[in-house]
């Protein structure tokens, strides 16, 4: 996130938080933490319930549209969260390691501070769960929970471009993995193509996911 | 990502209402609303618009986009051509299912409109589904320009189409480990 983030308009963080959303519910890998957003929205909401126990006339039109407009702003929170947790579920070692070399590499944090937390703990429950019920009665070889790893080769994805400074795109032959096909992009553009010929400009927020 | 999403989504389109009544500004947190003033039309997103209409506090000024000449042109149009046409909104049919079930008193020829979205729903959905199949009979090429389409259209060809290109993947990925 930028470092001025008060400047930022509460409509922009809406905004914002809607393409995370978005691009969650469609991307096959967890996506870089955004719960920034979520603070800065869940504030929001409180003070407005906050406003909206102190009107009187609760049957007016601006309540109840506050009222339905909190009520999305949640369901859309709530819905990002689930989608994050569940996939942190499928697999927190790995993504804890993934977490650890990103941090490494100076990238934005894969997991906010919460979520890291939900993956240890979720992890150390799982294997104390697999040591109670098998792995404890297996030979000391076989005695290990299998972290699989992920293969994002296989993945390919939808996106818009949304700027108009993006460098052509070079995506594999499927015959010949020496030769590459160049994709202009161009703002506006529509592909289907593999993650992770995408991937650096997706992380540049110059595509979005569809 | 599933229809309700994009359903959703939907929601935060602006259209046109005409309100019944009078009203100041509305400070929401996504941005400010109105004022209102009975009569004049005001744009709002499509949620509003809903509630306000379950209200009886507005009536829908229809897009003209959702005029049966417009539609009929449409169509046209998207036979002529063979790739997909740009559509006049992004969510053109959620919002156009949304109109013909909350906003129907407000829509003059209801059925016909329905009828005519549904031909261009085929119409794209026919283009959509052939080049998909050639597509997927290649190996050559792993990616596809798809300008135009519609994200309620991804969301629904996204399942069988990873499922598919996970596996080409996977097959070519063997092919060249056993050539090497």
């Amino acid at each position: 996130m930028d470092d001025n983030e008060d400047d930022i308009t509460p409509a922009q963080v809406v905004a914002d938080m809607r393409t995370a959303w978005h691009s969650e519910s469609v991307s096959p890998c967890l996506l870089q933490s955004r719960l920034e957003l979520v603070h800065c929205l869940v504030d929001q909401i409180e003070e407005m319930d906050k406003n909206l126990m102190t009107v009187q006339d609760r049957t007016h039109i601006k309540v109840s549209l506050h009222r339905l407009e909190l009520q999305r702003l949640n369901y859309m929170i709530n819905s990002y969260m689930r989608l994050r947790l569940k996939k942190i579920e499928e697999n927190p070692i790995f993504l804890l390691e993934k977490h650890k070399e990103g941090i490494e590499k100076n990238k934005p944090p894969l997991m906010s501070e919460e979520e890291l937390k939900f993956a240890h703990r979720f992890a150390t429950a799982q294997t104390s769960v697999f040591s109670s019920t098998i792995t404890q009665h297996l030979p000391a070889s076989l005695a290990r929970v299998p972290v699989p790893s992920e293969d994002l080769s296989v993945e390919r994805v939808f996106i818009s471009v949304e700027s108009d400074d993006v460098e052509d795109v070079a995506v594999p032959e499927g015959d010949d993995p020496n030769s590459e096909l160049l994709l202009p992009m161009q703002r506006e553009n529509i592909y289907f193509l593999p993650l992770l010929s995408i991937l650096p400009a997706l992380e540049k927020n110059q595509v979005r996911l569809l | 990502m599933d229809s309700e999403i994009c359903d959703f989504l939907a929601g935060d389109e602006l259209i046109e209402v005409i309100p019944n009544f009078t009203s100041g500004s509305i400070q929401l947190i996504g941005g400010d609303m109105g004022p209102f003033e009975a009569g004049l039309p005001v744009e709002v997103p499509l949620w509003i618009g809903i509630n306000l209409r379950k209200r009886m506090k507005c009536v829908l000024k229809v897009p003209n986009w959702l005029l049966i000449d417009c539609l009929k042109d449409l169509i046209t149009l998207e036979n002529e051509s063979n790739s997909l046409l740009q559509l006049p909104s992004l969510h053109f049919f959620e919002i156009a299912h949304i109109v013909v079930r909350d906003f129907k008193e407000d829509l003059q020829d209801g059925d016909q409109v329905k009828t005519l979205i549904q031909d261009l729903w085929d119409k794209r959905e026919a283009k959509i589904r052939s080049s998909t199949l050639k597509f997927l009979k290649q190996s050559t090429y792993k990616s596809a320009q798809m300008d135009n389409i519609q994200q309620i259209e991804i969301t629904q060809m996204r399942g069988p189409l990873i499922a598919a290109t996970r596996n080409t993947e996977r097959l070519l990925q063997n092919k060249h480990s056993t050539q090497n």
